[in-house]
């Protein structure tokens, strides 16, 4: 196992370069999805606003 | 968002195999080079990741093309998306190929031109998101930051024959070439899963964003009939 994250002594070099692919990945499609909902929460906002202005 | 709504699932699906698929073979079943040692496991993110940014970088430059030519409000949307996972994928093969660098060549960084064209490549993508939002009409900054695109394009054959032009200390192709890859099928087979998996995770965010930006669009344009209605 210790071998295997060692990888014959460039771990150092290897892990950060999955690591920090996983990170900014991750990271870019979270803050996405988060852009995303927080439109779709404003749009029910407005069109509930809007639907009160239309009766009233 | 009818094509969105069809391909999305099946883009996850895909970026999820093949990232499970893509990792195994990385680290697991691809053999170490006979003179890289392990250190070659890097590649499998670094290539496919250089692939991306560039591929992403003409994607974007053909929708800015086509936003500047037939003004499809889409087209610039696209654009827009673009640049921040194309940004991401710039910085990550250059981040790895400097930790690929230190071990193999002794130096985290040269100016080599296919380096340095590969930064220039990042401060495009850069370039391209602070010129769109430094307008407060989003028409002129979709404008400039598509020109910019444009002109960048310019850079994209420099990355790419780099390599052949300049005798430096990166590597020359050897996947892209006449004559077909040159590399072991057991290194070819990861190095294409993981190529896989950052293309789907590409359609994947894209998509996201832009359904984003759609909505946005939407809430924005609800909001000023408020105020003129």
């Amino acid at each position: 196992m210790t071998e295997f994250f060692e990888m014959g002594g460039h771990g150092i070099y290897i892990w950060p370069c999955y690591g920090l692919g996983a990170l900014l990945l991750i990271a870019l499609l979270v803050s996405s999805v988060k852009s995303l909902s927080k439109s779709k929460k404003d749009l029910s906002i407005m069109e509930q606003v809007s639907k009160k202005e239309s009766k009233s | 968002m009818w094509l969105s709504a069809l391909l999305l699932p099946w883009a996850v699906a895909l970026c999820v195999i093949t990232t499970i698929a893509g990792l195994y073979f990385a680290l697991f079943h691809s053999p170490a080079d006979y003179q890289q040692g392990e250190t070659v496991r890097i590649m499998y993110i670094h290539v496919p990741a250089a692939t991306m940014s560039i591929s992403i970088y003409v994607a974007m430059a053909m929708a800015s093309a086509m936003g500047l030519i037939w003004k499809h409000p889409l087209s610039d949307l696209a654009a827009k998306c673009m640049s921040p996972i194309g940004a991401a994928f710039t910085f990550l093969a250059l981040v790895t190929g400097s930790f690929w660098g230190k071990p193999m060549w002794g130096t985290w960084w040269v100016w080599d031109a296919r380096l340095t064209s590969e930064l220039l490549l990042l401060f495009l993508f850069m370039g391209h998101m602070a010129l769109l939002n430094a307008f407060d009409d989003p028409a002129r900054g979709a404008k400039s930051a598509g020109i910019l695109c444009i002109v960048g394009v310019i850079n994209v054959p420099i990355i790419k024959f780099s390599v052949d032009w300049w005798n430096t200390l990166h590597q020359p192709a050897s996947l892209m070439k006449s004559g077909g890859p040159s590399i072991h099928p057991d290194m070819l087979i990861p190095l294409g899963l993981m190529w896989l998996c950052f293309l789907s995770y590409f359609t994947v965010v894209l998509f996201i964003r832009m359904r984003g930006e759609i909505i946005a669009s939407k809430v924005r344009a609800l909001r000023l009939r408020q105020v003129h209605g």
